[in-house]
């Protein structure tokens, strides 16, 4: 019966978060792999935590600010920094990149070349539409830090989506 | 189309797929065997500690009230030293003439009388010390004894001591000794207050002049 908890508990925590917490590694990581990496070290960490999270938003807090810090540790580990990209070495085939056909679109295109900082700030505000003073809760990061970061790449996707027939940026 | 819809359109295909997400469900339910596995070593280490802190704590308590029984015990060595210092007579015999000096129960205004009689006696001598322990005494003057005598016997009761010992301050601390080697011992507050412990009550007495 225990067990049977256990099990529905994972699937559920799976179906609300693994979307979310996988798009964030990916907005910091740009890579498959690393973002898959990254969500399953965050759920495996979150199964040591879990009794401590009672609340739907205080788990969504939780996941975030933790895909934050494993995105950052990721990155700045000496092998990532040393390894070659298999993607940009063009070893992989392009129609096994699941992002390739999103990308093609081109909003994505355009994302994906910010600074990593903006990249989460901008999936944080417009796709989960959390206010500014949540991502700066979730981020550990001031109210101002945020809203400036937010003007920033609003700022330059503007210049490019202008070019691409976007007129709307709210 | 607004930025916002074209994001979340082309954010949408951007997933795990579903074979990772099977594999990761299995992972956790893995950890989660694991983590339960290793509650009960767990627990017992709380219980460990539990047990640990609650001995630690047994014995603080314990020494705590040692050290109060020691404490107490050596106030009274030093209240018995009071008396051996005043005089020649021991505990034993200074309790023995209280005794028979007043009646049990009786008023502190009577007993007061009793101890003022005390000053009419002849031989009397009355010590003075500013240490409560009175380890230095001196013997004070007979003109000096005969006006602390004066000011005593206008002496007015107020209180209890538990009452009055918020004003009570700047203690000068007597012995009285009789030709018969009893002694009383009592003690003048700021020269306004007179306490004396075989009776429970202060009295207002007379500045010095």
């Amino acid at each position: 019966m225990n067990e049977q908890n256990n099990q529905a508990e994972t699937e559920e925590v799976l179906s609300r978060y693994a979307d979310m917490v996988y798009r964030i590694a990916y907005a910091r990581t740009l890579n498959k792999s690393d973002a898959e990496d990254i969500t399953q070290e965050v759920f495996l960490q979150y199964i040591r935590h879990q009794e401590q999270l009672h609340t739907q938003e205080h788990k969504k807090a939780w996941l975030i600010r933790v895909t934050i810090n494993q995105s950052k540790t990721l990155l700045t580990s000496a092998w990532h920094r040393k390894r070659a990209n298999l993607e940009e070495c063009g070893e992989q085939e392009a129609g096994e990149n699941p992002f390739a056909q999103a990308e093609s679109a081109g909003i994505l295109k355009i994302v994906n070349q910010l600074p990593e900082k903006y990249r989460v700030v901008i999936y944080l505000f417009y796709y989960e539409e959390l206010s500014i003073t949540e991502i700066g809760q979730y981020l550990g990061k001031k109210e101002t830090t945020i809203k400036s970061q937010l003007h920033r790449a609003r700022q330059r996707l503007k210049e490019a989506l202008v070019k691409e027939g976007y007129d709307d940026i709210s | 189309m607004t930025f916002r819809e074209a994001y979340k359109e082309e954010m949408q295909h951007i997933k795990p797929e579903t074979e990772f997400l099977r594999q990761l469900a299995g992972k956790m339910q893995e950890k989660q065997q694991q983590t339960k596995s290793r509650e009960y070593p767990y627990k017992k280490a709380r219980k460990k500690w539990i047990a640990a802190i609650s001995s630690a704590a047994a014995v603080l308590l314990l020494a705590v009230g040692a050290g109060r029984y020691l404490l107490l015990q050596k106030q009274n060595q030093v209240n018995n030293k009071l008396i051996q210092n005043a005089g020649s007579v021991s505990q034993d015999n200074t309790k023995k003439f209280v005794t028979s000096w007043y009646q049990k129960g009786e008023d502190a205004q009577t007993v007061y009388e009793h101890f003022l009689q005390t000053f009419e006696e002849e031989g009397v001598t009355v010590y003075e010390s500013s240490k409560k322990t009175i380890s230095e005494k001196d013997m004070i003057s007979e003109d000096a004894c005969e006006k602390l005598r004066k000011r005593l016997m206008r002496g007015t009761y107020v209180g209890t001591y538990k009452e009055y010992s918020r004003k009570l301050q700047d203690a000068v601390y007597y012995i009285v000794e009789n030709a018969e080697g009893m002694v009383i011992r009592f003690t003048i507050y700021g020269s306004r207050y007179v306490y004396c412990p075989e009776y429970d009550g202060v009295f207002r007495i007379e500045s010095e002049s």
